[in-house]
């Protein structure tokens, strides 16, 4: 849905939706110009996949409004371009957009995505910790306990200042990665009940409560790996629960979401764990995987795209092949820049 | 620092991110660093600092400018003497090399009494550090008797004696955390002193004396005799104080079994003043005397006499006890190196003196090195050269012991040969065999192990020293795990008062009974647990705990039917694992280059989170925590 | 307007949805709100439940008895605590919203059931009659409509193969159209 922009630079329409936004906090009536803004971004941005500062705005504004319908319309579409803005789009509404675009979808706990979110903007290139960041890794730090049960390493092209700071800086959450790494939940609540004011201060305590829940869990899907039948009671005490009973609720709640493949023998009071029942043998399955065949082979075409596009800049041009310094001071920092990238591409274009 | 402010700066909520002091975000600290933006510095919050705030640290600001190692060396040496913290003590701050290891205390004295001299971080009044200061400007390196004649001079307590040899002040324990084992007491060694004693010279004989004293009070006291009888021989006189202090400690301690040596230990007791100080002129003397030799020499430039000198100066000081300077003379006759043979020589010598700093990294550079040696091969004759390589690879192996890399360190030791296994100041061939043969026991599978081991000619040999490791490796190869386990545990007292490899006793008696229970079960699909247990000696819950771990490791593919007690080994169906790995790399992949794509427009419009000062100009944009209180909200 | 089959219960919301954001009204009415929450519940979509039921005006949650009925059995749904959704659920509900929270019950049922056949080898007849939310004599008739064999007071739910989903959903046929995405595939990769 392509429309004209509103004025040529977009520039004055972006200050203007800040100036809106700003307002309407203050008004404390978010819900009812949410729209307004959707309105705005579909005109001010050029095409679907581009990112506005209007963006960080919006999702401001629905996770004032507890609505998040509106903002998901928007949140779901991958990110390939921003919005230049008169030269003035600020690092600052980028960060914004991803730090909250995580918390609402870690408020819908969509957790795979709000990882990816709160990765993005942990890794954003910086001279400094900023304050998002910050806050941002804190999070990441609990999502990815609660997602894949340890803190995935940040990527590589983290920003040297981030890899240095931020862990000193978030000290209380490394000592809870540390103590659920060792399966604890105890440990765990310890730390919990250790940092408690910690964690209210940073909002976080009911995220954090969530990894502890995700422990149990982790821990029951971990017998499932060992056992072939346990009794309720033996459970209840390898995971530390209080009871059969609750061990039972637990198992049973696992086997709804799928997490775990058991079935519950109450006359005997056992369990009996099996292995994941998919085949990959069915049409479905065969459906989804040409599914995610064709998403990799768009991303892929899509990276050649850019590739090709790199490789025909003058600049790209003059420094492959080779010519001196003196030119590249002339470009500026732009092929420092566009290098860059095409390097990484590079690096992590890899055939299935 | 009020505490109003600490808390502001502490505070990280998102209330508090778009407040309007944005002024004061970390961001500035990276300019700080830089030596710029001075006059903000007193709001700034200096997040990554907070340890040193805590510490009560007033005067920071003035520090700010120095590097983060400097700072956290000044804080050693300033935390007692805090009216001369200047950073100019640079003596104070060498933190290369520490000391070897085994003049710690042991675990008993632990108990008894604080010693002062274990930690030279004593108090000096400012006349004596102004003596010391000027003692260092005119010369960085004492003698012996000069540390005699400045102790006196400063009314330190000869205790003290230590703390003014520079080198050793404020050593750094941070590097070697890994190898800082538990304090244990080993009660009942079958051990025969006085033929271990024999087989090792030089300070591997004493530190090796050291360690059975410190972790064995059976044996303590006859040990520390024995290191007494023995450091007399040699120049190195701070070893003799130390040693004789210990032997007055152990003699003291009441209760000791050896009340035989009440009688006869008067002689020992007192201490040999007139020794201590004829020895430490001589030292001195010899110093001098090797001192200008080289001197000369370099006057003269003859490459191969510089050579000769400084490996002379080097060697005086390994029998001083010296090690940072034997080091040091050493590796400084590499540049007068001519041929390939003074190189390996050169690294021989450098090695054996990082083998007793325990200087593990420097170890295994120099034994490529040696290696490295162009025409090595040939240098020397046929004889020789063995004994050299032999040489290289228990010292290799040593090394790689020590860094927990247990199959290389197997795989090193499994090289050295016994006929020319001749490096006492390092070993025994006993020593080999142990090593190595408890290291390929862990790691080794049992392809490995019956080709590299058991068939291998040359380490039968070092084998037949240790007949009950033989023994040992042969049960396991036989699968009599029940009692190959219990021979184990029958010399676990034995190796445990072996310094190398004690720290690594247990870590390797857990590899070699998992590896068991692995081959144990591996011809099976089904095994009963019961029957397992017993094989093992251990109860079926423990064995069932065991298996989870080594289940959950990955190294056993079966599942633990708890109900009936029997393990099953699992089929793992390769077709669903793969379309599972295909399908999570993928979903990976996606991941990975979605991020890509974003990152390169990122670059592109030069998004990044810039130095405080632009931010400050926006701040108190937004003053609500939007969406976090739903968070907190929702459990 | 009878809400009985799914895409009927989506247009509902979607409805719904676009008229809370008008930004002429802002805030719905209470019914408008009953709906909604109930229309969340029956696709069991919590999260939006939950914070449908935060952002509704304090004044107008006071006001209406059903509404905070209606999230009652929301949040009994959020803990899993099967009984207590039946027992919120059994209520006599308003003429507004009386449709959807029928089917919400049949759905919430079906799901339990699901789960039953799912979850247990075998389990006491009455925890399954407080799961479903029956009494003993209906839970054991579903059981044995069901097929599963009652014995005494031990049901044993057989699993329910839920292969009819797959069947219906899309007949994937290996035909050109097969064909033509194996070409693509191999096509990419050999680039």
């Amino acid at each position: 849905m392509r429309e004209p922009p509103l004025s040529t630079d977009g520039k004055s329409d972006a200050e203007l939706c800040h100036l809106f936004t700003q307002s309407l906090v203050e008004l404390k009536t978010p819900l009812r110009r949410i729209d307004l803004l959707c309105c705005a971004i579909r005109k001010i941005r050029l095409f679907e996949s581009q990112l506005t500062s209007i963006h960080a705005d919006l999702c401001q504004l629905s996770l004032l409004a507890k609505c998040f319908k509106p903002a998901l319309e928007f949140l779901d579409v991958d990110i390939t371009s921003i919005s230049q803005e008169g030269g003035q789009f600020d690092s600052r509404y980028f960060l914004l957009y991803y730090y909250y675009g995580g918390m609402i979808y870690t408020v819908l706990k969509n957790y795979d995505r709000a990882l990816y979110f709160f990765e993005v903007c942990v890794t954003t290139p910086a001279m400094a910790v900023s304050y998002i960041m910050l806050e941002a890794y804190k999070k990441y730090i609990l999502i990815s306990l609660i997602l894949h049960g340890k803190v995935l390493n940040l990527p590589r092209y983290t920003s040297q200042v981030i890899n240095r700071y931020i862990k000193p800086l978030s000290q209380q959450y490394q000592e809870l990665a540390t103590a659920y790494l060792v399966n604890s939940c105890e440990e765990v609540q310890n730390i919990i009940t250790k940092y408690q004011q910690v964690f209210v201060r940073d909002h976080n305590l009911g995220l954090v409560k969530q990894v502890l829940a995700y422990l149990y869990k982790k821990n029951i899907q971990r017998l499932t790996k060992t056992f072939l039948t346990l009794s309720l009671s033996d459970v209840a005490s390898r995971v530390q629960l209080s009871g059969p009973a609750e061990a039972e609720k637990y198992i049973l709640s696992m086997i709804e979401d799928g997490e775990i493949f058991a079935t519950i023998n109450q006359k005997d009071g056992m369990v009996v764990f099996h292995d994941d029942p998919e085949k990959y043998n069915s049409p479905q399955m065969l459906a989804n995987f040409e599914k995610e065949m064709a998403a990799c082979t768009e991303l892929d075409k899509r990276v050649l795209e850019m590739e090709e596009e790199v490789v025909l800049t003058p600049q790209y041009v003059r420094k492959a092949c080779g010519q001196n310094d003196q030119d590249d001071q002339a470009a500026g920092p732009a092929p420092t820049n566009v290098t860059n990238a095409q390097g990484q591409i590079k690096q992590n274009t890899y055939s299935m | 620092m009020t505490s109003e402010a600490q808390m502001r700066n502490t505070d990280f909520s998102i209330a508090r991110i778009l407040s309007d002091d944005r002024g004061c975000s970390p961001k500035s600290r990276v300019d700080r660093e830089k030596g710029r933006d001075v006059e903000r510095k007193p709001r700034v919050p200096a997040l990554p600092e907070a340890r040193e705030e805590r510490e009560g640290e007033t005067r920071r600001s003035e520090e700010c400018s120095d590097n983060v190692v400097e700072t956290t060396d000044t804080f050693l040496a300033g935390a007692t003497r805090p009216e001369v913290r200047r950073a100019d003590f640079t003596w104070l701050q060498y933190t290369r090399y520490r000391p070897p290891k085994l003049p710690r205390r042991s675990y008993v004295e632990r108990r008894t009494k604080r010693r002062m001299d274990d930690r030279p971080r004593i108090p000096f009044s400012s006349s004596q550090l102004q003596v010391l200061e000027d003692r260092y400007r005119r010369s960085a390196y004492l003698s012996r008797n000069d540390v005699i004649e400045m102790s006196a001079m400063l009314k330190l307590p000869q205790s003290k004696q230590n703390v003014v040899e520079p080198m050793q002040v404020d050593a750094p324990a941070e590097d070697n955390d890994n190898a800082e084992e538990e304090p244990y007491i080993v009660e009942n060694p079958t051990l025969d002193l006085e033929v271990y004693a024999n087989s090792y010279t030089g300070l591997a004989k004493l530190h090796r004396l050291v360690y059975i004293a410190d972790h064995c009070p059976s044996l303590r006291i006859e040990a520390l005799k024995m290191a007494i009888t023995y450091v007399m021989t040699t120049y190195n006189v701070s070893l003799y104080i130390m040693l004789h202090k210990k032997l007055v400690e152990a003699m003291g301690t009441p209760g000791l079994p050896d009340v035989a040596a009440q009688s006869t230990s008067q002689d020992v007791l007192t201490m040999d003043q007139t020794w201590v100080e004829t020895r430490s002129k001589k030292a001195a003397l010899k110093l001098e005397k090797f001192d200008t030799d080289l001197k000369n020499y370099k006057s003269n430039s003859i490459k191969e006499s510089i050579r000769r000198g400084h490996d002379d100066l080097g060697d005086h000081y390994l029998n001083c006890g010296d090690l940072v300077h034997a080091l040091k003379c050493y590796s400084r006759a590499r540049d007068y190196c001519t041929s390939g043979k003074h190189v390996v020589n050169m690294c021989l010598n450098v090695i054996k003196v990082s083998v007793y700093l325990q200087n593990w990294s420097h170890v295994l550079s120099y034994v490529t090195k040696a290696e490295g040696t162009p025409d090595f091969p040939e240098l020397h004759g046929k004889d020789n050269n063995q004994a050299i390589i032999t040489k290289l690879k228990v010292a290799a192996g040593l090394a790689e012991l020590a860094t927990r890399k247990y199959k290389m360190a197997a795989k090193h030791f499994l090289q050295a040969s016994l006929d020319h296994c001749d490096c006492p100041e390092l070993l025994s061939p006993g020593n080999v065999a142990l090593y190595g043969g408890l290291c390929a026991l862990a790691t080794f599978d049992r392809h490995e192990l019956q080709k590299q081991v058991i068939f291998s000619s040359s380490f039968k040999l070092f084998l037949e020293l240790e007949p009950q490791l033989r023994d040992i490796i042969f049960k396991f190869y036989e699968s009599k795990y029940a009692s190959c386990l219990k021979l184990l545990d029958e010399i676990k007292d034995n190796i445990l008062l072996d310094m190398y490899i004690a720290p690594h006793v247990n870590l390797l008696y857990t590899q070699i009974r998992n590896r068991a229970l692995i081959q144990y079960f591996s011809p099976y699909l089904s095994a009963d647990m019961r029957r397992m247990a017993t094989a093992f000696n251990r109860t079926v819950s423990e064995l069932e705990d065991e298996l989870m771990q080594l289940i959950l490791d990955g190294q056993i593919q079966a599942r633990i039917d708890s109900h009936n007690k029997i393990l099953y080994a699992k089929d793992v169906d390769q077709r669903s694992t793969t379309f599972e790995k295909s399908m999570s790399v993928g979903k990976d992949y996606q991941r990975r280059t979605r991020m890509l794509i974003l990152r390169a427009a990122m670059l592109k419009q030069q998004i990044h989170v810039k130095s405080p000062q632009r931010d400050s100009t926006q701040g108190g944009e937004m003053s609500v925590a939007p969406g976090n209180g739903t968070l907190a909200a929702k459990n | 307007m009878v809400p009985n089959c799914t895409a009927e219960l989506n247009r509902l919301m979607n409805e719904l949805e676009i008229s809370e954001l008008e930004p002429t009204t802002g805030v719905l009415t209470a019914q408008a709100y009953m709906r909604l929450l109930a229309v969340y519940l029956h696709q069991n979509d919590l999260c939006n439940a939950k914070f449908l039921w935060q952002r509704i005006p304090s004044d107008i949650k006071a006001a209406h008895e059903d509404l905070r009925r209606i999230w009652i059995v929301g949040q009994r749904m959020w803990q899993r605590n099967w009984p207590a959704v039946h027992v919120a659920l059994n209520v006599e509900w308003s003429e507004d919203v009386k449709e959807i929270m029928a089917a919400l019950k049949d759905n919430v049922r079906e799901r339990v059931m699901r789960l039953i056949s799912k979850a247990y080898s075998s389990l006491n007849l009455t925890t399954m009659a407080t799961m479903s939310g029956m009494s003993l004599d209906e839970a054991r008739q579903a059981a044995i409509d069901r097929g599963w064999s009652v014995d005494g007071t031990i049901v044993q739910p057989c699993k329910q193969n839920d292969e009819e989903q797959y069947s219906q959903s899309d007949k994937i046929c290996l035909t050109e159209e097969q064909l033509e995405k194996l070409t693509q595939f191999v096509s990419f990769l050999e680039n």
